[in-house]
């Protein structure tokens, strides 16, 4: 039964990523990215990763798929120039990620003997109290300095943002 | 139980599904498309090195993984709109601003 699952989620996923590469017009891209998205999340919840994949529904397809509509809203949709929109080195760049491909497989296929397995995490997490308090309560102490520097990325991204985009007449 | 390996090739081929497409695509906000199919890639292949090795950091390692491409997403599209209102192109071949 997991099997069928990991089986139709992560198909999904792979035919609807190559959706978002191939499709003709840029607003079906981002619908078929937000078809991956879901099954990643889907992914990892068979991973154990609850909060992940709440995390990856919020953020990414709620908040970071409607900026990217947002933007394309206001690019006018004629100047996405859906003909000509394959760059002219097509085949070698196809080429070289069948290629990369291929290395990547031949490295994940390997049996990973060198790492010690300590079998499912979910097992483990719910003898710490669940995922969401175990990503809390280490972001919280191990991690407070990552995560207050995550923060004033953000802020950063917030300020160059409303820098980047403000009117020129505004500025003048 | 599926073994780590089915879920590093799905990542793989995630990520080098959005390889390609960043390096296949002319317009600009498709490449940035591409470029968070690549992140969401490597956030697979984290969480499922978090599940085999039994330990929460890759699932933390993710959760900046987030933070950071949503930072990306967010100057990198201000970038585009004020090119877009400036010069009125969204083609990865027209930025040769920089270029001598």
């Amino acid at each position: 039964m997991i099997h069928l699952f990991f089986l139709m989620f992560s198909l999904i996923a792979v035919i609807a990523s190559w959706r978002v590469v191939a499709a003709k017009h840029i607003i079906h891209a981002v619908l078929w990215l937000v078809v991956t998205f879901f099954s990643t999340a889907c992914l990892f919840v068979m991973l154990g990763a609850e909060f992940l994949a709440a995390i990856q529904i919020l953020v990414y397809a709620g908040a970071i798929i409607i900026l990217y509509v947002f933007a394309i809203m206001l690019v006018n949709v004629k100047d996405l120039d859906i003909k000509a929109h394959f760059h002219k080195h097509r085949r070698l760049a196809k080429l070289l990620g069948l290629v990369i491909f291929a290395e990547l497989g031949l490295v994940f296929l390997q049996r990973f003997t060198f790492l010690q397995a300590k079998g499912p995490l979910a097992v483990q997490q719910a003898e710490w109290g669940g995922n969401s308090e175990v990503i809390g309560r280490l972001l919280y102490t191990d991690y407070i300095l990552p995560f207050e520097l995550a923060s004033i990325i953000l802020l950063v991204a917030i300020i160059g943002a409303v820098v980047l985009a403000i009117t020129q007449e505004k500025r003048a | 139980m599926i073994s780590l390996n089915w879920y590093l090739v799905v990542s793989a081929l995630l990520f080098c599904i959005g390889l390609i497409g960043v390096l296949v695509k002319r317009n600009v906000i498709m490449v940035f498309l591409c470029l968070e199919l690549m992140l969401n890639a490597a956030n697979l292949s984290l969480v499922a090195f978090s599940d085999y090795l039994g330990n929460i950091q890759g699932q933390i390692f993710t959760i900046f993984n987030i933070t950071v491409a949503a930072a990306e997403a967010v100057v990198g599209l201000a970038i585009i709109i004020s090119l877009y209102r400036n010069r009125a192109m969204t083609n990865v071949d027209d930025f040769n601003l920089l270029k001598w």
